[in-house]
């Protein structure tokens, strides 16, 4: 019998697989989210790891995808890169209630910055 | 009596209050395995001299805590950090303003001890407040 941290799991990781729910993954509460969409394309959505406590549901997703817009002052690169999305989820017999999500961008910037790209040392994140 | 989660949730909590909020830097000792992995800031030595960097930079700062879950070995914290823009900060002069920033960190605790760091953090948002822009 499957518990309930493994029911939650599975209500969310269908739920980010499932490409008519991409609109709502693209959804934060940061200033940039647009632009970030508009700039990385073709985007790919991947559950990495997820944590549950009791109703509540944190996923980390890796977004693959490629730099082709202008990106907080950085010009497109044709990159393809790996951006970090957390998203917190509520779950209540197998029903997503309510949902946050959250970029990284500590490590999105270091990928396509001029200045990361000539020195790899400071390829780093926080 | 104390499932392991309680137990991780309690060691990571303390390391981030004795460490990132008090500044006491040789707490490595006590709270980090020998066997430590730092998958943010190269070694040990790298996240004390970055967690220096933040403090001559924003000597108020402080770290609170929102959210934490323990699953197994794995703790994963969702936090805030707030604090004023007092010093250099790669390159950048001190500007006086104040930032208020998310980040994520997972730990990974064996045995009472930290054996692993992974931290994410929302640079856009901070550069935008650091610069007032």
């Amino acid at each position: 019998m499957k518990s309930i941290e493994q029911k939650h799991m599975d209500t969310i990781t269908a739920f980010i697989k499932n490409p008519s729910n991409e609109n709502i993954l693209n959804q934060t509460n940061q200033f940039f989210t647009n632009q970030l969409i508009e700039a990385f394309v073709d985007r790919t959505y991947e559950v990495v790891e997820t944590f549950t406590k009791g109703e509540k549901v944190i996923a980390r997703i890796l977004i693959t995808g490629t730099h082709r817009g202008m990106f907080a002052g950085n010009t497109a690169t044709d990159k393809t890169v790996k951006i970090t999305q957390f998203r917190e989820f509520h779950v209540v017999d197998g029903e997503i209630i309510n949902q946050h999500g959250w970029f990284d961008t500590g490590t999105l910037l270091p990928q396509i910055k001029i200045e990361y790209l000539l020195n790899s040392k400071q390829s780093k994140s926080i | 009596m104390e499932s392991l989660e309680e137990k991780n949730v309690e060691v990571v909590s303390k390391f981030i209050d004795v460490f990132w909020n008090d500044s006491d830097f040789d707490a490595t000792e006590r709270f980090l395995s020998e066997d430590y992995q730092e998958l943010s800031y190269g070694s040990k030595e790298g996240l004390k001299k970055f967690a220096k960097t933040i403090l001559d930079a924003f000597p108020d700062k402080q770290y609170s805590v929102e959210e934490i879950i323990a699953q197994g070995e794995k703790v994963l914290v969702r936090m805030e950090v707030r604090g004023t823009h007092e010093g250099v900060f790669f390159g950048t002069a001190p500007t006086g303003n104040q930032i208020d920033v998310t980040l994520y960190r997972r730990y990974r605790v064996v045995d009472g001890k930290i054996t692993e760091h992974h931290g994410w953090i929302d640079m856009v948002t901070m550069w935008s407040q650091i610069r007032g822009s």
